[in-house]
């Protein structure tokens, strides 16, 4: 039998392009939107999902089926990295930054609590804030998240483990009140 | 007593909820964009992620094989005698055809037709593939259809039809009669196990449609750049400056991480062929891939919806297999582009089969993706067919 791989065949329950494609944009979407938005802001999380996909359409058969949202995630990692819309990155991540502030101040119970740790988290750098989010907000496991960063387990651990220390300080920083000022946004550590 | 919350469980603590809005694009928008955006088919090959690779030419396939001799450059001289109006003998002029001049000549009959317009640009595509089972042949169509609002504050309208099987001549039709004309016949699985089918019937069926708004306003073929209906209203009419702006286009792309140089990624400026702009702006592009060393006028053909067109070949060293994994075999095929000869617009996109070989004949159509004649520009309202239903 001779098939040419781009036939059609969505709707027969055979798993073509098309219809691997969907299921895979239908179950990982929401999750790499979560992560774009955590890493680009809201503003560009469309579009990083979008190019995301696009390169899963191209690379399909690349897409391994027991790691499937940390290679969309890897992705979409790279596109940051490489340079995708740096300035209007940083306004967006900015902006998202800010918006989070806000609604945490505004989520009644435990309001505080949030608004500090997000601050302290605003103070991070990128590494860190991406390192600490990838396990606590996007629910990856440990070994999911070496994956997306192209690191092992052990050199994961190693650097969760400072990143964790950071983010604790930032916090104590924030809490004892030393810091008081606008938060920080760019990624620089608090004096 | 509890434990005191360390620094992660505060951090997962402060989870904003705007993580999980996920994104306004439904799956069945966004396989229209991949599809029309990375030109039909998922990429071949292990390679890892993250890493963009560069601007498909127009509907290239999983893998590349060298297929092209280098394009030999025989000069023909013709003498073309012309008389001057006083009837006067004329002197001889030594006039050597440019290479391509069939698309030197088309950008000249068409840029001076009237542009049209329209609230909407609708694009109609339809794909199509064969599909080789049990002593038959069965052509695999389906379709889709989207209307690109001129203005981005009107909604977008995509249509699809899923795919649907019909034999591919009267013989394929005597065959699949003789074997009990099955209502699904079936098809073949990319991982070799046992899969599903693929139901026979005349023409797609069963229509899904979204409406939504997009305030980018970005149009779905994103294979030459991200444009929006304002961008592509703006090309250059002249092929210099047009090649400057494609530069501009080109460097983005490369910023992204493409890899393919300005000279390999003009080819795949053909799709703008497709896209919503005038006869002037498609004679400009026109003669921009003409003069392109690896563009070569194939001749007149006729494309698998039945309509004349001029075959070319946009040339490079690559053409792509189609496959069957159980046993994998391969066959090269050959990629062609159909132009419409009175405007200018792409009609096709068609793969040839290269040899004969795996049940398939030299020349024959393998797959292709055409642009239906209803495609153009057209006013609103933009509403789906009757029959099709509000997909997700």
């Amino acid at each position: 039998m001779l098939y040419d791989r781009r036939v059609p065949t969505e709707g027969t329950g055979l798993l073509n392009p098309h219809e691997r494609f969907t299921a895979l944009y239908t179950t990982y979407q929401a999750r790499v939107y979560g992560y774009a938005v955590s890493r680009a802001g809201h503003r560009l999380a469309e579009d990083v999902v979008s190019e995301t996909f696009l390169v899963a359409w191209r690379r399909l058969d690349d897409i391994p089926d027991h790691a499937q949202l940390p290679w969309l995630l890897r992705v979409a990692r790279n596109l940051l990295r490489d340079g995708f819309r740096q300035a209007a990155r940083r306004e967006s991540l900015e902006a998202e930054l800010r918006t989070w502030l806000e609604e945490a101040a505004d989520a009644g119970e435990h309001a505080t609590e949030r608004v500090t740790v997000l601050r302290a988290l605003a103070a991070l750098s990128e590494a860190d804030k991406e390192i600490l989010t990838l396990t606590t907000w996007h629910g990856l496991s440990t070994a999911e998240a070496a994956e997306v960063l192209g690191c092992t387990r052990a050199a994961f651990f190693v650097r969760l483990h400072r990143a964790r220390r950071r983010l604790q300080a930032a916090i104590d920083t924030t809490e004892t009140g030393t810091s008081r000022k606008s938060v920080t946004v760019s990624g620089r550590k608090p004096r | 007593m509890s434990r005191k919350p360390d620094a992660m469980d505060r951090l997962a603590m402060a989870r904003p909820a705007s993580l999980d809005r996920g994104s306004r694009v439904s799956a069945a928008d966004m396989l229209v964009t991949a599809t029309t955006g990375s030109a039909g088919e998922p990429s071949p090959g292990p390679s890892r992620p993250g890493r963009l690779r560069p601007a498909a030419a127009p509907a290239r396939s999983r893998r590349w094989t060298p297929l092209w001799a280098p394009l030999a450059t025989t000069a023909i001289v013709v003498l073309v005698f012309t008389l001057v109006t006083n009837l006067a003998p004329a002197p001889a002029v030594l006039t050597p055809p440019r290479a391509n001049q069939e698309l030197f000549d088309l950008a000249d009959r068409i840029e001076r037709l009237p542009a049209g317009g329209g609230a909407y640009w609708r694009e109609v595509a339809v794909d199509g593939g064969h599909l080789f089972s049990g002593g038959y042949t069965l052509l695999v169509v389906d379709r889709r259809e989207t209307w690109q609002p001129r203005d981005p504050a009107d909604p977008v309208l995509t249509q699809r039809w899923r795919g649907s099987a019909r034999p591919a001549t009267a013989a394929d039709e005597r065959r699949w009669r003789a074997a009990g004309s099955p209502a699904r016949v079936k098809g073949h699985c990319e991982t070799g196990e046992s899969c599903g089918s693929v139901p026979v019937a005349a023409a797609p069926e069963d229509c899904r449609y979204t409406l939504r708004t997009d305030p980018a306003g970005i149009y779905p073929d994103r294979t030459v750049g991200e444009f929006t209906m304002a961008d592509l209203a703006a090309l250059p009419t002249e092929p210099a400056e047009l090649r400057k702006r494609l530069r501009a286009y080109h460097a983005i792309w490369y910023s992204r991480g493409f890899t393919r140089s300005f000279e390999e990624f003009l080819p795949s400026t053909v799709n703008l062929l497709g896209m919503p702009l005038s006869p002037a702006q498609r004679a400009a592009i026109i003669r921009v891939l003409a003069g392109l060393p690896t563009t070569k006028v194939v001749g007149a053909v006729t494309d698998p919806l039945g309509r004349r067109g001029i075959s070319v070949d946009f040339g490079g060293p690559e053409g792509f297999v189609v496959y069957s994994e159980k046993p994998r075999e391969e066959l090269p095929v050959r990629y062609r582009q159909i132009l419409d000869p009175e405007t200018g617009e792409k009609l096709s996109s068609v793969s040839y089969a290269a040899r004969t070989a795996l049940g398939a004949t030299e020349g024959q159509i393998m797959a292709y993706q055409a642009r239906g004649s209803e495609s153009g520009w057209t006013g609103p309202p933009a509403s789906p067919v009757k029959g099709c239903e509000k997909g997700r």
